[in-house]
């Protein structure tokens, strides 16, 4: 059992600033976590030109992230209602120039949330998930109602650009602006300009089935990028048989950019089986503010499958398969499959096998991989973890690369715990390589896993 | 450098494989299926309840057999506790403390005081530690369709549990999940909140951030880090493989941004181009080929090529160039000329 002393204390402590009114069906809760990542490393292993290999002298930098997040805030007249969470990183070390500074760093989230019966309000900067697959920061406000069967959601907002108005990008070890020949296009960006908004309707008719809706709609500074409608059903036909499909148009050529279709069976306790066909058109994919967009582009067909087998309780081999039909091309598809195992139960002690092999275009590689993560004693970790790749067509004459980590994690004390690792390569364009990272991580609940990796 | 290297390799190895503690877990199947008990002589039969003896009905209880259970029977043999039960090497995983009462359980006639209907396998497994109940064994007589619904999973589990578990029975993260999750997630966003914040989304799509995940957690074997290894070597591959997953996370600006600094951009200046010779000529045995490559991949052209309105593309393919009409056979005609359309047809934006 794990005390928390100090999440609990926290809790009193905003309880008391809250309202301070009926007694809350849930305690208020405080979860944080701040991580530190010194590393030390040379970017040597990045190719250059065709036929070179970039010398860079080795570095080291210094990168935090931090994030605190808290719910169950009791307001007048309802309980529960605030929770809330600001999250950001920060970075020191020999980075591109950027406006003088050899430090950077931004706000990745900093959002509360209201939520009270059936209506949810949430300001700040927060996260979209528009149609097809992406990931859309903006600063804004999102408004849910739920009613009955069926639930709304409303935002918008401005897209959040690094440091409030930069270019997206410029973080790459410098900006795509350094090198253009019409750099005038791509001053520092007009935030105004650059905005989305978005709604979806969702119904559930029944525990079993659940369909939405979707528009969204993205702003760059020079016209309309992206206008998407999407369609989702999630539907369990039985107990152990679950289907769903998803399914995006693209308003501005009216053209389907993306699409799926998938069946998860669940009837066996030791082996899970699922099917899954995609659809995509690339070019599609691409801001419509990009002039790429308007070329014609293949669109490409996925059939696959995954199968997960867990014939003992401390062992799980996970097989997938996908074969690719490209409109007009060769095929391709990828394979891999994977056992875990951790035979003394409790995950004292884990080994990871993986083999994999990916076929595109006539080309492609072949992987092998091995890993282990050993408790050592009550507080102590180590992770060994090997990979080999064989690439089909060879870079630069060499057709191998290895890549070898080790890590020690040491739990100081239930809230702080440190890890030290190593990774050495050998690839194509670094005979022999070493990069070393220290971590150091101060979290409020250990046993969480809100905040992620 | 290269010894270096090799020293860590081999500390490595030797923590990894020659420190590993050594921890005796307690054998329930010996204690409770083999034991030659009960006759004259021998030592009594033990149930459960025999070592189990609390009565646990909150969170923080959970009955674990105190020494004096072991030494009834292991006279003054201490380290048969020490290995086997003390609560810090017996530790519960994270999330498992539950409010269950267990008395009230074992009274039920369904139940007749038998630990084993739910504790499945805690007996037949000779080596490990007894089995915590997935949650289907308690929906087997529990309905709690409506709580599900609402996310509101208290007070069975704690909240601060909620944010570090993960469902074994049911919101299943491992059928293939990695590519529904976003999907669902659009869908069941609140749900999503119940154990994770944002910051878990970002860890892995904000692409932003200066360390990627899989360097920021070397530790983690079993995470679908998809830029693990050597990326940097087949990461032209893999966008090949799979066109346009690369802008799940990434801007376009951003391969550009890189492919610059390394001299394998367009819009550097002096890079050499790494096609070749008639790529786009038709001249020689590439013969054109750049055409084929654009319609399988375009978004792969566009790491180096777009910069917008003045893309290296556009200057053939523009109204009255060399190039012709790039669009596809089904692109919409008749439409309004707007934005991107004026770059070649009747203007500059």
């Amino acid at each position: 059992m794990v005390s928390l002393p100090h999440t609990r204390a926290l809790a009193l402590s905003l309880s008391l600033l809250g309202a301070g009114v009926a007694q809350a069906a849930e305690p208020t809760w405080v979860d944080a976590r701040v991580a530190t990542y010194a590393r030390y490393f040379q970017t040597a292993l990045l190719p250059g030109v065709p036929g070179a290999v970039l010398q860079v002298q080795p570095q080291a930098s210094v990168t935090a992230n931090a994030f605190v997040r808290f719910g169950a805030v009791d307001l007048p007249g309802a309980e529960d209602a605030l929770s809330g969470e600001v999250a950001g990183w920060g970075a020191v070390g020999p980075f591109a120039p950027f406006q003088g500074l050899s430090g950077d760093g931004d706000v990745t989230s900093a959002w509360a949330q209201y939520r009270n019966k059936q209506v949810t309000v949430k300001l700040g900067r927060q996260v979209a998930l528009p149609a097809s697959s992406r990931f859309v920061r903006f600063d804004g406000a999102t408004v849910r109602l739920g009613v009955s069967l069926a639930e709304l959601e409303v935002y918008g907002g401005w897209v959040a650009l690094p440091r409030w108005n930069q270019p997206r990008g410029y973080y790459v070890l410098g900006t795509v602006g350094d090198a253009l020949k019409t750099a005038g296009l791509f001053q520092a960006e007009d935030r105004l300009g650059q905005f989305v908004v978005g709604a979806r309707v969702t119904i559930s008719p029944t525990s079993r089935v659940r369909a939405s809706v979707r528009f969204f709609e993205q702003h760059d500074a020079v016209g309309t990028a992206t206008r998407w409608l999407g369609a989702e059903v999630f539907a369990s036909a039985t107990d152990w048989l679950h289907l769903g499909g998803t399914l995006s148009v693209d308003l501005l050529s009216f053209s389907v950019p993306e699409a799926r279709v998938w069946a998860d069976v669940t009837k066996w306790e030791k082996v899970s089986l699922s099917f899954d066909y995609g659809f995509q058109s690339p070019t599609l994919l691409l801001p419509q503010t990009s002039i790429l967009s308007v070329f014609s582009g293949a669109a490409w067909h996925e059939l696959g499958g995954e199968v997960a087998w867990r014939p003992l309780r401390t062992l799980k081999v996970t097989g997938r398969a996908a074969g690719q039909v490209y409109e007009r091309m060769p095929l391709g598809g990828r394979a891999s499959i994977a056992a875990w195992s951790a035979p003394r139960l409790e995950g004292r002690a884990q080994f990871q096998a993986e083999a994999a092999r990916l076929f595109v275009d006539l080309k492609g590689y072949v992987m092998g991989r091995l890993g282990t993560r050993v408790r050592l004693s009550e507080t102590l970790w180590t992770t060994l973890d090997t990979a080999v790749y064989h690439y089909d067509a060879p870079i630069r004459g060499t057709s191998w690369s290895l890549t070898t980590l080790g890590a020690l994690e040491w739990r100081l004390f239930p809230h702080l715990r440190t890890l030290a690792s190593v990774t050495a390569m050998a690839t194509p364009y670094a005979l022999f390589e070493v990069q070393g990272l220290l971590r150091l991580v101060l979290e409020l609940e250990p046993t969480s896993g809100g905040s992620g990796a | 450098m290269r010894r270096l290297g090799l020293g860590l390799s081999v500390c490595a190895l030797l923590l990894t494989f020659g420190c590993t503690e050594r921890t005796s877990y307690f054998t329930h199947q010996k204690h409770l299926a083999e034991l030659d008990c009960g006759s004259p002589g021998k030592p009594r039969c033990l149930s459960c309840a025999s070592c189990h003896t609390g009565t646990a009905r909150k969170h923080d209880e959970w009955a674990a057999p105190s020494k004096a259970s072991c030494l009834g029977c292991h006279e003054q043999d201490m380290s048969v506790w020490n290995h086997s039960v003390r609560p810090k090497v017996a530790a519960r995983p994270a999330g498992k403390d539950i409010l269950f009462p267990h008395d009230q359980h074992l009274e039920l006639k369904e139940l007749k005081g038998q630990c084993v209907k739910c504790h499945q396998g805690a007996v037949s497994n000779p080596n490990g530690p007894p089995l915590f109940p997935p949650m289907a064994t308690c929906l087997n007589c529990h309905e709690h369709q409506e709580q599900f619904a609402k996310n509101d999973c208290t007070p069975c589990h704690r909240q601060q549990d909620l944010r570090g578990l993960v469902p074994a029975s049911f919101l299943r993260h491992d059928v293939n999940w990695g590519k529904r999750h976003g999907a669902v997630a659009r869908n069941e966003g609140q749900r999503c909140e119940t154990c994770h914040a944002q910051t878990f989304c970002d860890a892995c799509h904000d692409a932003t951030q200066r360390i990627a995940p899989q360097a920021r957690n070397p530790e983690q074997l079993t995470a679908a880090f998809p830029h693990r290894f050597d990326v940097l070597q087949r990461h032209p591959l893999e966008a090949q493989a799979n066109p346009g997953s690369c802008t799940t996370c990434h801007q376009r600006q951003e391969c550009d941004a890189c492919h610059v600094q390394r001299g394998v951009s367009a819009q550097a200046v002096g890079s050499a181009s790494p096609h070749p010779f008639g790529w786009a000529s038709g001249t020689a045995a590439a013969n054109n080929s750049h055409a084929q490559a654009a319609r399988r991949d375009l978004a792969s052209c566009a790491a180096c090529h777009d910069q917008g309105a003045a893309s290296t593309c556009v200057r053939c393919h523009k109204v009255g160039g060399s190039g012709g009409s790039p669009h596809p056979p089904t692109f919409p005609k008749g439409q309004p000329l707007t934005g991107m359309c004026l770059v070649c047809h009747g203007g500059t934006p």
